[in-house]
């Protein structure tokens, strides 16, 4: 909280004026009128308009056009923003580039190169961009070249502006190492060749060493993480690799990622961990991500143990998963659910409290007529499943049906009086049959008179219907009555 | 499977604490591929001889959807009493002229009271009573008050107390109040037309009546009136045809029900039977049933005193919606079973100044809710109050800029269980609810202003991209936004952003309107938009558009395919930018804009083009509001008195054979600018010009007399040589010339196998300069130093070129008389070379900075050199290493551009100088 705050005494000094001018102004492509511009300045950015136009139309060829002159504005001294030119010029170029048919490496190559130099404000961003161009176009040997070469680069207060940037260099750095590296462990045999292994250790230790700097830092470390455990496990430091997962899933600076928690689990469950073990990793899992896929394998690990508090609990983890509308449909998770009922040692206490919560969701979400009558036209697997549930949660499911949601009555309801309104619609504009939303108490009694809507508007008459006011604590109070017109 | 979450993510750090990116410009969507990883599922198993595929954050090809007609069509005929705002945004301190009219036009309003107080004293009557104050007086009062004079003097001191009497009484309303509450209403009016918060999620919705049934009819859902105030319910019934584009046939009439305040949003659910469509105005919200085989129909109604900010119809379960008032509360509002309020926040937790917009969504769960306000969104759940965790928060989430502000939020259920749709001024972002705060994907969308409206359209197949469609209101801008992911594999963007049309672009892309009829058309078009739906079937996008008048508009795309039909493409041509690409017009588009040039009312004659159904519509459109334009204008007819018996004068013949001469020299004129030609006299049927014959030149050798040399030295700046050699003062020089030059042909004649060698390769050399990759072509254009250094560096090579410039420079040394003499023939052989020899130069001249190479060109695309656009930059020499072939292509390339015009003279040149070396080949 105090750290928006901080910002906000930055950007908005506490009135709502200023905030909604901020929202105002997204995007500043039209120059600012307070100063001089000159002719040059004019020209470049009407240029650079026409350029972005045609480029948000996918117009690439006009777009390449005007943008061999826009280029020019590189060699404008005058702008006091010059980076933000570079900046845009670059991305621009690239982009343009991508969609060119006639565009070469070479011509990659030359843009990345020259933007990178020209003014050094970029300089990181740049070279990231480079070698990942360089990489998805199977360029590895070279992305690798360019990544190390610019992780050297030492430019003052410029590198300082960009370390998150030099950071990844660094670690894609490393992470090109880890292929060179696994690449090596898997096509050189078991040689005693001590130059070869010598060669395999270096790229270990650059890649072990960059990867295990970037994976302390919080963010989002997937790829590396993984690539970072396998070398660890390949040298067999165990210890080492579990307490990499643990920090990345548990540390509280990190973002709460699913993913190291499953990198966890599965790391655990590969190397033959107890099963109390696993059952807690996937417990904290549960809490923070109740939908996830591991949730079916945590209740199977529950159901082995043979406890009561453990088949609640499996209980509890299968109803929230069902909760969620990706699993609706979802057969294993309604398997689950069916073999945790028919547990012998099921107390029926627990079912019943554990239902009794959920059921008025339940019937909506699950068994609403509407669900009922397509899945048993077309998934009647599942139907029979979710069937054998509700009969083992002690619904019946034919009474439900006719004591069944609110929807069920609108439906038979509106199907008997179809007939009666479908006709009247027809005749006439429905521009005023149904104005009921605009009455209140007033209107409603100077509308009393109009007898000649009776007969169209029977479709809307069967109840009386009340226009509900909130009060202040957010209670629904009816405020007045629509008499029968 | 939305239950299976993506095994691996893209890395990016993760950065807690106040966004300090500030923005910066509006192009950060381009050029960037985000992060990379390996795509390979698992790395043990990679054979080891392959290279590793890696797979981009943004990939740059995606689906390809090609518009079907050239602008926006029409929808339904537009309201005609429906109220357009226009011109400038009201300023605030424009209150003093505001109330100057109101004071003036509305002088009754204005003063009426008091003067209704004042009648019985103040009279004109010349007889007046005694108590009654005379018109003389009040004259002299009046007039007191039009002129700043003496303020001590008697009459004026009597003025200013009564001034001071009346001056707050005068008026019925008090001047100060009214400026105050005045200046306050343009305030809020300016910022209301600006960012107008209340049109959030927009009034405009798409239902398909079979949910199994993809291209099946549907319902277009959309408010109408002056105030927007009645609600329709229109059924649609799209057509597709293998080789026409798409129609859309509309039921006669709609469904229409007047609500009791401006529709603001409209929020669908599911269809399933039926399907709840909410409506939202200022203070009521009303949920709506409709099905496929019955009306739709009203079911409930609730009203606050509070306004309301959202109402959002949930994608699980029937008849449950939730709302959001502007104080901060949220309810859970089941139909016919009343409100549960889940969440009130009476401040802004993380936002110091107060905004009063509140959004709430949906989530994967039925009973966890997204409650959003400008600074983030949280998921609370609905049955423990003081359960919720962030989703999305500006300072939590990595990669926000200073000052975002979350403009809209949307649960993206169809086409991801576990997705929200985030945007801010600046992004938009796809929010996972399983990984909170951390964006699955980031888009710098681009637009100009804030997205309010967003549509998703789900992949229809697995392999295909789910497409975003972002809506601003005050730019009315559309963007398309691809994506693919989610589930086994992490998100990634397809392609570019894509830009759809707007109603106000379409304008240009029809036939032109006379002046006042086009005011009125791009009056009525620049209204700010309300609302966005949009529909897919198979290969075809279709777009529907709604603006603050009530007009909808429709644009559809086609995905192109390699093997799409031509006709289908064709339409993407853009007319407006005709101007200025430079690709060949037909013959078609020439006759079109001189029967455009030429009559001005060619509305009404139809357009001889394949878009002429398009302009048929937009016609049928415009009638009605042309129609009441101009049957307003009936009230201010004026008197009109017909001239044409009046003057009686007869018109020269010759007058009139000028004017048509005249009318096709303008006719013409407009095609030659058009087409970038050269206007040639043949052309033009004007008088012809009388040709005035160049004097004949002087030969200086036929004026021997001292005083003419010396005049032609000085003409060409030798007239310190003159006089030097007249008076001998450098005798000495000219025999150490000679010397050396007699020594340096000697040398010569020792070189000669050489040189003859190195002949052949002048022969390459000339095309070399052509294709401008020689390095000698970029000393050309430099200037004299640099040649003498590019001598002095291929002196060992012995090269032809360094022979060549030789006499280049020797001639420049030798004396006067020889440079005199040839002058002109020098000229006509540089016109004669440029003409003849060079055509490709002078294509380069024509294409600055492209290097144009013919065997590959088609006849509309030029091809590109880019090594050549970064030619001209400095750092070109430091890198030129290790680029190695770009660069040196690209530095000749660019010096023989920017210098186009000198690389012919010295050509000319080293031509010139050849006979010379011929001869000395003799020797």
């Amino acid at each position: 909280m105090d750290d928006i705050e901080a910002e906000l005494k930055i950007d908005s000094p506490g009135n709502e004026t200023t905030n909604q001018e901020i929202i105002k102004n997204p995007l500043h492509i039209e120059a600012p009128s307070k100063y001089y511009e000159t002719g040059f300045h004019r020209s470049s950015r009407k240029c650079l308009k026409v350029i972005r136009d045609a480029m948000l139309h996918h117009n690439w060829q006009k777009a390449a056009e005007y943008f061999t002159s826009y280029i020019q504005t590189l060699e404008d001294t005058t702008v006091t923003s010059a980076h933000l030119t570079r900046d845009v010029i670059w991305r621009l170029g690239a982009e343009i580039l991508h969609h060119l048919a006639n565009a070469s490496i070479d011509d990659f190559n030359a843009v990345y190169e020259i933007m990178k130099h020209a003014g050094v404000s970029n300089y990181a961003k740049i070279c990231l961009e480079h070698a990942f161009h360089l990489l998805l176009n199977g360029q590895s040997d070279e992305a690798k070249r360019q990544l190390s070469s610019a992780s050297h680069w030492r430019y003052g207060k410029l590198t300082d502006a960009q370390s998150l940037e030099m950071k990844l260099i660094h670690a894609y750095c490393g992470f090109l190492d880890y292929f060179i590296w696994s690449n090596k462990i898997s096509t050189t045999p078991e040689t005693e060749d001590v130059s070869s292994l010598q060669e395999i250790s270096m790229y270990f230790r650059q890649a072990s060493v960059t990867l295990q700097e970037i994976i302390t830092r919080p963010g989002i470390w997937d790829p590396f993480v993984l690539s970072y455990i396998t070398m660890l496990e390949h040298n067999n430091s165990l210890d080492e690799a579990l307490k990499v997962l643990q920090n990345y899933a548990y540390n509280k600076d990190f973002p709460s990622n699913p993913n190291a928690h499953v990198y966890l689990y599965q790391f655990l469950k590969r190397h033959n961990a107890p099963q109390s073990a696993l059952i807690s990793s996937l417990r904290i899992l549960h809490s923070a991500v109740p939908s996830h896929k591991l949730m079916l394998e945590f209740c199977s690990l529950l159901l082995k143990k043979h406890q009561d508090t453990a088949l609640k609990e499996a209980l509890c983890a299968c109803m929230d998963l069902l909760e969620f509308s990706s699993w609706k449909c979802d057969r294993d998770a309604w398997k689950c659910l069916l073999k945790i009922l028919q547990r012998p040692k099921n107390e029926h206490n627990m079912v019943k409290e554990e239902w009794a919560v959920r059921r008025s969701l339940w019937m909506a979400f699950h068994f609403r007529p509407y669900i009922i009558k397509t899945e048993s036209q077309k998934d009647v697997r599942l139907w029979r499943i979710k069937e054998r549930v509700l009969k083992l949660l002690g619904e019946d499911l034919h009474i439900e049906d006719t004591r069944k949601s609110p929807s069920g009555q609108r439906d038979r309801h509106h199907n008997a009086s179809e007939d009666n309104v479908d006709g009247d619609s027809r005749r006439g504009p429905a521009r005023n049959s149904n104005s009921s939303f605009k009455r209140d108490e007033s209107k409603a009694a100077r509308e009393g008179n109009a007898a000649g809507l009776r007969d169209r508007l029977t479709d809307f008459t069967h109840r009386k219907r009340p226009i509900n006011t909130l009060n202040s604590t957010g209670q629904l109070v009816p405020v007045g009555f629509i008499p029968d017109v | 499977m939305d239950n299976t979450f993506p095994d691996k993510l893209f890395p990016q750090f993760y950065l807690d604490g106040p966004p300090q990116i500030k923005p910066k410009h509006g192009h950060g969507g381009w050029g960037s591929y985000g992060r990379v990883f390996h795509s390979s599922a698992d790395l043990c198993d990679a054979d080891g001889d392959n290279q590793q595929s890696f797979e981009s954050q943004r990939t740059v090809k995606g689906d390809k959807w090609v518009p079907v007609k050239p602008a926006v069509t029409p929808l339904i005929p537009p309201c005609e009493d429906a109220k357009v705002l226009y011109g400038p945004l009201p300023d605030p301190m424009d209150f003093p002229e505001h109330m100057q009219y109101f004071n003036q036009h509305h002088c009754l309003d204005a003063f009426s009271t008091m003067g209704h107080l004042l009648k019985d004293h103040w009279s004109f009557a010349r007889k007046h009573p005694v108590e009654v104050l005379s018109l003389k007086w009040v004259n002299r009062f009046l007039e007191g008050l039009n002129h700043k004079r003496c303020q001590l003097s008697y009459y004026w001191e009597k003025i200013r107390h009564t001034h001071h009497l009346l001056g707050d009484f005068v008026s019925d309303i008090p001047q100060s109040l009214l400026s105050e509450l005045l200046h306050e209403e343009l305030t809020s009016q300016r910022e209301q037309q600006e960012f107008c918060p209340d049109l959030t999620g927009g009034a405009l919705g798409y239902m398909s009546l079979h949910q199994a049934r993809g291209g099946g009819d549907g319902c277009l859902i959309y408010p109408s009136g002056a105030a927007l105030d009645t609600l329709n319910f229109h059924r649609v019934v799209p057509e597709y045809h293998v080789d026409k584009p798409p129609s859309f046939f509309m039921d006669s009439k709609p469904f229409a029900f007047e609500l009791n305040g401006t529709i603001r949003q409209l929020s669908l659910g599911n269809m399933e039977d039926a399907g709840n469509v909410a409506v939202r105005s200022d203070y009521f919200c009303s949920s709506w049933v409709l099905g496929d085989s019955r009306k739709p129909h009203f079911q409930e109604v609730i009203r606050t005193k509070e306004r309301f900010s959202c109402v959002t119809v949930s994608p699980h379960v029937p008849d449950e919606l939730v709302v959001a008032t502007e104080q901060g509360s949220a309810y859970l509002w089941t139909v016919r079973k009343g409100l549960q309020k889940f969440r009130r926040e009476d401040s802004n937790p993380y936002l110091n100044p107060k905004t009063a917009w509140r959004w709430c969504e949906f989530s994967c769960h039925p009973r966890v809710m997204v409650f959003a306000d400008r600074m983030g969104a949280e998921l609370t759940d609905a049955r423990n109050h003081d359960c919720y965790h962030a989703l999305f928060r500006v300072g939590k989430t990595s990669g926000c800029k200073m000052g975002e502000r979350v403009i809209l939020t949307k649960y993206l259920s169809e086409s991801h269980a576990n997705h929200h749709l985030i945007t801010t001024q600046f992004s938009a972002y796809i929010m996972d609810e399983r990984f909170p705060c951390v964006p699955m994907l980031k888009w710098d969308h681009m637009m100009e202003s804030q997205p309010m409206f967003a549509s998703v359209l789900p992949d229809m197949t697995s392999n295909n991209a789910c497409k975003l469609l972002l809506g601003a209101p005050k730019s009315q801008e559309v963007m398309l936004l691809q994506y693919k992911g989610g589930r086994e594999h992490a998100c990634q963007t397809r392609g570019p952003i894509q830009k759809l049309f707007s109603p106000s672009e379409s304008l240009s892309h029809l036939n032109l309107l006379l002046p006042h009829k086009r005011h009125i058309a791009q009056k009525r078009l620049l209204v700010p938009a309300a609302g966005l739906a949009a529909v897919q079937n198979k290969d075809y996008l279709s777009v529907f558009q709604l603006t603050e008048t009530g007009d909808l508009f429709y644009q559809t795309l086609h995905k192109h395919q390699a093997t799409t039909n031509e006709n289908l493409t064709e339409p993407i041509i853009d007319n407006v930018d005709k101007d200025h690409s430079p690709t060949l017009e037909t013959n078609e588009d020439a006759q079109e804009s001189s029967s455009r040039s030429r009559g001005c009312n060619s509305t009404s004659s139809p357009k001889p083009s394949k878009d002429h159904d398009f302009q048929v519509a937009w016609n049928k459109w415009f009638q009605p509001l042309f129609k009441k334009a101009s049957s307003k204008k009936q009230h201010l007819r004026h008197r009109q008195i017909k001239t044409n018996g009046l003057i009686d004068v007869q018109v020269p013949e010759a007058y009139t054979q000028q004017k048509d001469r005249l009318k096709s020299l303008k006719r013409d004129l407009h095609d030659v600018m058009r087409k970038k030609e050269v206007l040639t006299h043949g052309v033009t049927h004007l008088p012809r010009l009388n040709v005035t014959p160049v004097p004949d030149p002087i030969d200086p050798a036929e004026w021997p007399d001292d005083l003419s040399q010396r005049l032609a030295a000085a003409w060409d700046d030798n007239w310190k040589d003159w006089w030097d050699d007249k008076l001998g003062l450098n005798r000495e020089e000219k025999i150490k010339a000679l010397r050396g030059k007699r020594l340096r042909e000697k040398q010569g004649r020792r070189r000669r196998l050489s040189l003859s060698g190195s002949f052949t390769t002048s022969v390459s050399y000339q095309d070399d300069l052509y294709e401008g990759s020689t390095i000698a072509s970029q000393y050309l254009g430099s200037d004299e130093e640099d040649l003498e250094d590019s001598q002095g560096m291929n002196k060992d090579e012995g090269t032809l070129e360094m022979a060549k410039l030789k006499p280049a420079l020797n001639s420049e040394e030798e004396p006067l008389k020889s440079v005199l003499r040839m002058p002109q023939k020098l000229e006509q052989e540089d016109l004669f070379e440029d003409s003849t020899r060079s055509p490709r130069v002078t294509n380069l001249g024509v294409l600055p900075l492209v290097n144009v190479t013919p065997t590959k060109q088609t006849s509309k695309q030029t091809t590109f050199d880019f090594g050549s656009w970064f030619g001209s930059h400095k750092s070109t020499q430091d890198s030129e290493e290790e680029v190695g072939l770009s660069f040196s292509q690209m530095s000749s390339t660019s010096q023989l551009t920017l210098s186009s015009q000198k690389v012919p003279k010295v050509r000319g040149l080293s031509q010139s100088s050849q006979p010379k070396k011929k001869s000395r080949m003799g020797f």
